[in-house]
């Protein structure tokens, strides 16, 4: 990148929002996955103004603009894996208003989710997506990649909260799109189209929020199961059952065994473990809708089921969910974390393909997710660093994607294409539909210059 | 006028007997609920997605306007063919092709009236929750190329919200899948739900995938009678701030309850400004104790007489109170024009208000009734249309409220879509910007412009 456009950047933001220190440009390589690829340079933006010029100037002079939030995706889409300007949009994390009567929140792109859970507590309401990377991942991320997590099930994803937009368009136009209101009709529904886009379409930089009332108590158990189908059944008919649950996850043999070796949680070693949590306003109520559950689970012969009696014990049987990811994390000096989703119903066959897959390839496939809504995070576990297992764990991917679409299922259910799954959008996609999303990204960015490269949408 | 080859060939396509160009069954396909009209040139009735491509194909080469057309109960003029063409009419795909309880979906053809699927469904302990007034009459295709809403949308959404994936043909002829047959997915663009709501103008809908949730065991209906719009409102803001979502939060103005309080055997105050109507689902315990919750809030908020039916009976009572406001308003005037606004919860006093100031200046009565807990009000601006100053009054009074709505960050239209009548003011709402993708969204669909010409996209006609 040259002199005169580093200045005319700095001249946009401040010296002090500028960087091309070579720090900086590494730490800005990477996010949560394994793809890696340094930037020129980095810069903050505190404007949508700002963001605008930024944008103008790229356009004109065809440099890529990569959007970033916290960088946590998990599929290399916000890796600058052409070079260019990447903007963080972290100083605009102000949560501009939350108005309860009107039941929304409006809130900038660099608000972590945390700090608006936070700023809902006194207010009783909440923003449910409840995705795991909460502490750290932005709002303005959560957006661009429709990001779900824990409580999907009952409170959907992201999408279902997003009621309008502020974006900058390649051209430097702002645009506001949706309404502050629970619904519109009025003209293509740009809102949800701008949803997913990981940050390949516009830059967002106001985000209006529906939120909703915060069950303040839950009931929560933990049930083993012996056979796949048996947890499979379990589960398909707790959602059939009129109960649904606000969490509903599902550990796989694998992933018990390594938590086993690696904690002192002493699970026991079954195909599965299922853990279960209802929520709403009284004990008498999360109870009476968790008895049913367990009623289901004990007509699918789950052997054992733990009911925690307090909060302390609750929060018990949920380490073992949560220590999946970092434990597994540790054992070999790789992983790819993958997030298929299949039908409810194909959740047993989904789990057994996995370790035929994992047997077939000698390679260590430990699985988890969301059951309730049929989102498996398999994590492929493998040495980086032996040529071998990188072929293993590439061909265990593309047997994975292929064995979920054949069930009905999709790709992704909440990390996103990126860079990992490119190449595997034509599984999914009919090339019609390839052709119409390519039109899409034609429209709003012409020049290609927004997150070149993902998704892809390249021919 | 479309040439005699062409309707050769699309009689070749679909057969003789689905195919209409007499001018007399016409008529019937040139309108649908907002009474205006337009004659077509033929409707043509196909029974499948390959028949539908042809057509499109041939639509596309010709260049002659087709335009989709479910039960024709559109309130914004979507199905109007006011460019003539061909009337798509969905009605013989009209299968229900599979209800999977294990995974909570169903699958169905687009002409499948609203009503049956919910029957089916309910029938094996289902539920598929979008409700528009409509029912009984309207198609799933239109529901979802509308974006339809309804009662039940405060605590579960709009048509949007059950859709998870769509077999479309393309004006071009080609047949896509979008979306999944999973709870959810992120794999590329939103090609569903950018299709939901386009009222007909990117792609016909051939099938649709929906999502269905358990139907809940016990509901109950209340209603609650106020002094003025404010405390009414005021208790719908009490209800949320309680953290209770109703299925169902109706409001009335008093001009409605005039209008009904003679035709339907409820004592309504004569003190009454407002209604509420509320309804409550779930687990039989849990909507013991809501309702409950309710009816404190009710009376905290200083509501002259507060009510539960006590049965299916009772309840059907109330819900005839709402279903009998539109067709009774006609009491007041001739003719009705109906807008749907949506502003944030908290202004809609403000919006009442406004009406009536509005209204008495002008000598027409604006009636208002609506689906308070989305903060959509519909507004009916009483007319005589032959009475040329009065038609000019409702439409500077469009033109007044639609500045006010968008001035308070909402929206034109809630659930109508904008169709025809609304096409005029969609600049008020969408930024310069907005609507430049839109109409390039629009020609990457549909490059020739021939599907349901002169809708969504202001033309002077
Ligand atoms: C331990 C861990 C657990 C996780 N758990 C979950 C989970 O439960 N559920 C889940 O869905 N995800 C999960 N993730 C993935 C990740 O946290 C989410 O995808 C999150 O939404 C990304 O937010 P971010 O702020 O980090 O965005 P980034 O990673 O910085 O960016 C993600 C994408 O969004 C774009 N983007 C960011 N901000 C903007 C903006 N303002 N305008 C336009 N585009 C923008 C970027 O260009 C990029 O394409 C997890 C990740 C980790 C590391
Ligand atoms: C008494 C009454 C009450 C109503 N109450 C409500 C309400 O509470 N909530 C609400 O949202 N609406 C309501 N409506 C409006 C209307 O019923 C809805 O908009 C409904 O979704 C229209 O369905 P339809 O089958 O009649 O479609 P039509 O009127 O035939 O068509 C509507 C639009 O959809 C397009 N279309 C239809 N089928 C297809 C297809 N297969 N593929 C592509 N495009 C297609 C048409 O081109 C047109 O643009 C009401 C209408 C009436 C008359």
């Amino acid at each position: 990148m040259d002199e005169k456009t580093k200045k005319a950047l700095m001249d946009i933001v401040g010296e002090e929002n500028f960087t091309d220190s070579l720090i900086d440009l590494v730490s800005y390589s990477y996010d949560a996955s394994e793809h890696s690829h340094r930037p020129s340079c980095a810069v903050w933006a505190e404007t949508p103004e700002q963001v605008s010029g930024i944008l103008k100037l790229a356009d004109t002079e065809r440099i890529p603009v990569i959007p970033r939030g916290a960088g946590t995706g998990l599929s290399g889409m916000s890796v600058p894996i052409e070079g260019g300007i990447v903007l963080d949009l972290n100083h605009m994390n102000k949560i501009l208003k939350i108005s309860i009567e009107d039941r929304l929140a409006v809130v900038q792109p660099g608000v972590v989710y945390d700090d608006l859970e936070r700023a809902l507590v006194p207010h009783g309401f909440f923003f449910p997506p409840d995705p795991a990377s909460g502490k750290v991942c932005t709002l303005g991320g959560n957006v661009a990649t429709n990001a779900g997590g824990l409580k999907g099930a009952k409170y959907g994803t992201t999408r279902d909260y997003v009621l309008g937009l502020q974006v900058v368009l390649t051209d430097g136009r702002i645009m506001r799109t949706g309404s502050k209101t629970m619904k519109s009709v009025s003209g293509y529904d740009m809102t949800k189209l701008l949803v997913g886009s990981e940050g390949t379409l516009g830059v967002i930089t106001e985000i209006t929020l529906k939120i909703s009332p915060k069950p303040t108590a839950t009931s929560t158990a933990l049930a083993t199961f012996g056979n796949l189908e048996d947890a499979g059944r379990a589960l398909s008919e707790t959602m059939y059952s009129g109960i649904i649950p606000s969490a509903l996850e599902i550990l796989g043999r694998k992933t018990i065994l390594a938590i086993n070796q690696n904690t002192d949680l002493n699970l026991p070693e079954v195909d599965a473990i299922i853990l279960v949590e209802t929520d709403g306003y009284t004990r008498e109520e999360t109870d009476y809708q968790m008895n049913k559950v367990i009623e289901v689970f004990k007509k699918n012969n789950a052997d054992d089921i733990k009911q925690a009696k307090a909060r302390e014990e609750a929060e018990k049987l949920w380490t073992a969910r949560k220590s999946a990811y970092a434990v597994l994390a540790r054992i070999k000096t790789h992983f790819v974390l993958e997030d298929i989703t299949v039908p409810m119903s194909r959740i047993a066959e989904m789990l057994k393909g996995v370790e035929a897959i994992a047997e077939r390839h000698n390679i260590q496939i430990a699985t988890y997710g969301h059951a309730g809504d049929g989102n498996l995070h398999p994590q492929i576990l493998y040495d980086g660093y032996d040529p071998e297992q990188v072929k293993s764990m590439e061909a265990a991917t593309a047997e994975l994607f292929k064995l979920s679409i054949d069930l009905g299922g999709t790709l992704t259910g909440e990390h996103g294409i990126g860079l990992s799954k490119a190449s595997f959008m034509t599984l999914e996609h009919d090339p019609v539909a390839m052709d119409m999303m390519r039109s899409i990204k034609k429209t709003f960015d012409p020049n290609n210059i927004l997150n070149p490269a993902k998704m892809g949408l390249e021919e | 006028m479309i040439s005699e080859e062409v309707l050769k060939k699309i009689t070749h396509i679909v057969g003789q007997k689905h195919l209409i160009a007499g001018r007399d069954e016409l008529a019937e396909y040139g309108s649908d609920a907002t009474k205006l009209e337009a004659m077509p040139d033929a409707v043509v009735f196909p029974q499948d997605s390959e028949e539908v491509s042809l057509i499109l194909r041939l639509a596309t080469e010709k260049g002659f306007p087709v335009i989709p057309r479910g039960a024709g109960s559109g309130m914004s003029g979507g199905a109007v063919p006011v460019k003539a063409g061909i009337v798509m009419a969905m009605n013989r795909l009209d299968r229900i092709l599979a209800i999977d309880e294990d995974n909570l979906i169903c699958k169905v053809e687009p002409g499948v009236i609203t009503a049956d699927l919910q029957k089916a469904v309910e029938d094996i302990g289902l539920f598929y929750p979008p409700d528009p007034a409509s029912v009984n009459i309207s198609t799933i295709g239109g529901n979802v190329a509308e974006c339809a809403g309804g009662l039940r949308a405060v605590k579960y959404g709009v048509t949007r919200d059950y859709v998870l994936g769509l077999t479309v043909v393309l004006p071009t002829g080609e047949i896509i899948n979008t979306g999944v047959e999973t709870m959810k997915g992120v794999a590329g663009y939103d090609l569903t739900r950018l299709i939901v709501g386009s009222e007909g103008t990117l792609a016909v809908i051939t099938a649709i995938t929906l999502r269905l949730v358990p139907k809940p065991a016990a509901r109950r209906t209340m209603s609650a009678f106020f002094p003025d719009v404010s405390s009414a409102v005021d208790t719908v803001s009490r209800i949320i701030r309680n953290r209770i979502i109703p299925t169902i939060l109706e409001f009335l103005d008093r001009h409605c309850l005039d209008c009904v309080r003679e035709e339907l055997n409820l004592p309504i105050p004569r003190k009454a400004g407002a209604m509420l109507l509320i309804e409550v689902d779930g687990e039989e315990v849990l909507v013991e104790q809501e309702a409950e919750k309710v009816r404190s809030v009710c009376n905290q908020a200083k509501a002259i007489k507060f009510e539960a039916a006590s049965g299916k009976e009772e309840a059907e009572t109330l819900w005839e109170v709402r279903r009998n406001v539109s067709p009774s308003l006609y009491k007041l005037r001739p003719h009705k024009i109906s807008e749907d606004i949506v502003v944030p919860r908290s202004r809609m006093t403000e919006v009442v208000a406004f009406l009536d100031e509005i209204g008495h200046k002008y000598g027409l009565p604006i009636p208002a009734f609506g689906h308070a807990g989305d903060g959509n009000l519909h507004v009916n601006i009483m007319l005589n249309k032959e009475n040329a100053g009065e038609m000019e009054s409702a439409l500077t009074i469009i033109r007044a409220l639609f500045e006010k709505g968008i001035h308070m960050g909402g929206t034109i239209t809630g659930e109508h879509g904008i169709g025809l009548t609304k096409a005029p003011y969609l600049e008020m709402e969408i930024p310069r910007a907005g609507l430049d993708l839109m109409s390039r969204i629009k020609k990457a669909f549909d490059p020739e412009g021939i599907l349901n010409p002169g809708k969504i996209f202001y033309q002077r006609i």
